[in-house]
């Protein structure tokens, strides 16, 4: 019975079907394993409701009055800290299920729910929710950390990324290698990094690899 | 507590076996024919098609009003299976662990012969054909006309000439027309005979779409049943089944289009159906719920 044991840290499951007893019953269940559903009537009902700050994903029916299940998804997709979607369609219908997936479900089921499914697929999403927020939360503070730099810190982070040696940077840079060695440092310090491995892989999240380095230093 | 989950089971026995009387009624009706919808005038063909694609939406509607109940009762089973897991009450789960079993066995059975309904839908399919809409209009015309004297209806046509053509399934679209056409002579039994009239429009939109746009001077649409008017079973017609605007949303979709109802000007009411042209043709197949809402 590994599968029913209740996830351990707090989270939200919210239920948008419009089906009262459908959606009663599911909230019923998942209250049973040892879920914390929140039943939504609509999708206008689930934007409204109390969102807790906890890793949380959406069941969410296909086919409601007002905007669609698909219409959410395709509003979710525009929002960065959206929570994972299992979508359910009415019946097995191919076509509904490879327009959710392409719209960025993460698992699309189809009535009536297989529980041992359904649980394992909330389970998933939920793990997988927590992992992004955390991610989230390591991008953020680097993001803070990155604006304290000052320009000239900022060359000179891209510059060591890229593997570019003191002399280079104080030749390109107009600098003398005394002075690209005290911003080093600071870098260092403001990154809170000890390490060139340890700078490359805060680039590596902050995603300030992709540019090349000759467009960021000379200006 | 074992009261309560017996009453539960005999509850859910009763639901379940009201359903299946319920899909053996509307069957039986749906075999007998529905003589008032096909006018004795219409082709042999376009009735066989008719009946077709009502015994399809019926089918769809079945299918997805029963598969919504039927996934309850899987989920309320499931919990109370979970819960006697849970408690470990001994003497309750042997006498119950059965029953929940029975029930759960009957749901999924049921929910087979509505799985089967529907695979029995999916082989519908559109022919689709690239042509001028006139003729098809022209051809629907044809069929109602003597109707239309029967009923003192006046047609007056508007068709724009040189349409670009679009791709349509002829038989299915001829139907929508059909059903729009007889719809609207039905909803002028209580206009005065002289000042009956049925407007029939054909024109390019924008250069995206074309429009077929029919217009009566009929009872109207009751703004408390506009948003209701193409849901499966929504009918205000004494004996009707209330498939005809749901079966002709599911075909003008199919072509990509959409299909919506305005009150008329002047009284009465106003049916349009547009189609995109070919470039901008997603053509989908029957029998796939659609997420425009009419007229979006």
């Amino acid at each position: 019975m590994e599968l029913y044991d209740p996830l351990t840290s707090d989270h939200r499951i919210y239920i948008v079907d419009d089906d009262d007893s459908f959606r009663s019953s599911l909230a019923r269940l998942l209250n049973t394993a040892g879920m914390f559903p929140v039943p939504c009537r609509s999708v206008g009902d689930y934007l409204l409701a109390e969102h807790a700050d906890c890793p949380s994903c959406i069941v969410l029916d296909m086919l409601m009055p007002g905007p669609s299940g698909l219409e959410l998804l395709a509003s979710l997709a525009h929002q960065r800290n959206a929570p994972p979607v299992i979508f359910v369609t009415a019946f097995n219908d191919i076509p509904a299920t490879v327009q959710a997936m392409k719209a960025g479900a993460m698992d699309s089921l189809s009535k009536p729910l297989d529980t041992k499914r359904l649980l394992q697929s909330l389970r998933d999403a939920i793990s997988r929710d927590a992992r992004k927020r955390v991610e989230r939360r390591e991008l953020e503070q680097l993001q803070s950390r990155y604006s304290e730099l000052t320009p000239c810190e900022r060359d000179i982070y891209i510059g060591v990324v890229h593997g570019k040696l003191n002399k280079q940077m104080a030749l390109k840079l107009g600098i003398c290698e005394r002075s690209i060695k005290s911003h080093r440092s600071s870098v260092m310090r403001k990154m809170r990094v000890s390490s060139v491995a340890g700078l490359v892989k805060t680039a590596k999240i902050l995603d300030v690899l992709s540019a090349p380095p000759e467009a960021q230093t000379v200006n | 507590m074992t009261g309560d989950f017996l009453n539960y089971a005999y509850l859910i026995g009763l639901v379940l076996i009201a359903q299946l009387a319920l899909v053996v009624i509307i069957l039986t009706y749906d075999r007998h024919g529905n003589p008032q919808r096909t006018s004795e005038n219409l082709g042999a063909e376009v009735t066989h098609h008719a009946r077709l694609a009502l015994a399809g939406e019926l089918t769809a509607s079945i299918a997805h009003e029963i598969a919504q109940p039927l996934g309850a009762i899987l989920n309320n089973v499931e919990t109370a299976e979970l819960i006697i897991k849970q408690r470990q009450n001994a003497a309750d789960a042997d006498l119950l662990a059965p029953i929940l079993a029975d029930i759960k066995r009957d749901d999924l059975r049921a929910n087979e012969v509505v799985n089967r309904l529907r695979a029995l839908l999916r082989k519908r399919e559109l022919k689709l054909e690239s042509m001028d809409i006139n003729p098809l209009v022209n051809s629907a015309l044809t069929l109602i006309r003597a109707d239309a004297n029967r009923r003192q209806v006046q047609l007056r046509i508007e068709l724009e000439p040189d349409l670009p053509p679009v791709a349509v399934d002829p038989i299915h679209l001829q139907q929508v027309l059909l059903n729009l056409l007889v719809n609207a002579m039905d909803s002028m039994n209580r206009t005065a005979p002289a000042s009956r009239f049925l407007c029939v429009r054909t024109r390019l939109r924008a250069g995206s779409s074309v429009e077929i746009a029919v217009r009566d001077n009929g009872h109207g649409i009751d703004p408390a049943n506009a948003c209701r008017l193409f849901e499966s079973f929504f009918t205000t017609k004494e004996g009707g089944m209330g498939l005809g605007l749901s079966i002709a949303r599911s075909i003008v979709q199919a072509h990509g289009g959409t299909i919506w109802a305005e009150p008329g000007h002047d009284g009465g009411s106003n049916f349009a159906i547009r189609l995109p042209l070919p470039q901008r043709q997603h053509a989908t197949r029957v029998g796939i719920p659609q997420l425009s809402s009419p007229g979006g």
